[in-house]
């Protein structure tokens, strides 16, 4: 049984920003209904940026081949919504989410599941997941898929992702400064 | 006035990254420190930080996540938090190339068990099943 591959909301747009949504077809991916709300289904609103508008667009694509769960969270969310509609995420949810299908999974006793998360957040919560799924950063993520063999560069792809974030704007000043000199 | 000389810890990496800071804007440790120390006593007096950047700068120092960022910067998606993020020329959290390291080792097989067959691969096993059935 192969293992899957549950991307939080974070590294979804990250890789949208650097063109590589792609690498997602390469695993087994899965995400959550939360993480589907709050990353995908906002690129279909009026005024999406470009990121949210491209994970839109790549899901509509490949809806076959992602997998999409149901999490306890995202069915209380739904059922608090029936009452009042306009009730919005609470903060993390996307990240609860995963850990409730976390859960979901351990009772089905198969492999581990890897999770990608945004780098930022291993500062925070890494030990709350030790144990139940192998935890990877997007960084980590790009390292292994040169690994494989999926990219030619781990280094080119973080390039792609800085040229919309902001890594980009920190290295662009060292270039211009160098370049001042 | 006279000098002091003081001692202090510092965690490995934060001291590399003054040095590299030091080393890409000129200076020295010793004048990048006096200079923090005598804007202290400024920065009490200084007005409020503006709420929106004291958010940028939360996700920067990853204390918060991109989509509590933009949840709390009222945005209705996190493509317009990175691109804040840009404008302000602030970096997101990365990680240490030492704990990239460790994660990749640790996910490598995990994640080559998670591979799907690749189209060429099952194509070639498709033919194969097919040649060996005729």
């Amino acid at each position: 049984m192969r293992p899957i591959l549950i991307p939080d909301s974070g590294p979804l747009f990250s890789l949208a920003a650097g063109d590589l949504l792609g690498l997602l077809l390469k695993f087994q991916t899965a995400i959550t209904d939360v993480v589907k709300e709050e990353a995908i289904d906002r690129g279909t609103l009026p005024g999406a940026s470009t990121e949210a508008v491209r994970l839109h667009q790549f899901y509509v694509s490949n809806e076959k081949s992602i997998q999409m769960h149901q999490t306890q969270v995202g069915h209380s969310i739904q059922h608090l919504r029936q009452t009042s509609p306009n009730t919005p995420l609470p903060p993390n949810a996307g990240e609860i989410s995963i850990q409730s299908l976390l859960i979901g999974l351990s009772v089905s006793k198969g492999p581990k599941p890897i999770v990608l998360f945004e780098d930022g957040w291993f500062l925070r919560n890494a030990a709350a997941l030790h144990g139940s799924c192998i935890l990877v950063s997007t960084e980590a993520f790009l390292v292994n898929a040169q690994s494989l063999g999926l990219i030619p560069s781990a280094k080119e792809a973080r390039a792609a992702i800085s040229n919309l974030r902001p890594y980009a704007c920190r290295e662009a000043k060292i270039i211009r400064k160098d370049m001042e000199r | 006035m006279g000098k002091a000389k003081i001692n202090f810890e510092i965690e490995e990496d934060v001291l590399a990254n003054a040095k590299a800071y030091v080393a890409r804007h000129g200076g020295s440790l010793n004048k990048l420190v006096s200079a923090l120390f005598s804007q202290l006593g400024q920065r009490l007096d200084a007005p409020d930080i503006d709420p929106s950047k004291k958010i940028l700068f939360d996700l920067s120092c990853g204390k918060i996540s991109l989509m509590e960022a933009t949840r709390l910067l009222g945005f209705q998606d996190a493509g317009y938090t990175l691109h804040l993020m840009a404008e302000e020329g602030l970096p997101m959290k990365r990680l240490s190339e030492e704990t990239i390291k460790r994660q990749a080792a640790e996910s490598l097989e995990a994640m080559r068990e998670c591979l799907l067959p690749s189209k060429d691969k099952a194509k070639r096993s498709t033919k194969k099943t097919i040649h060996q059935h005729s």
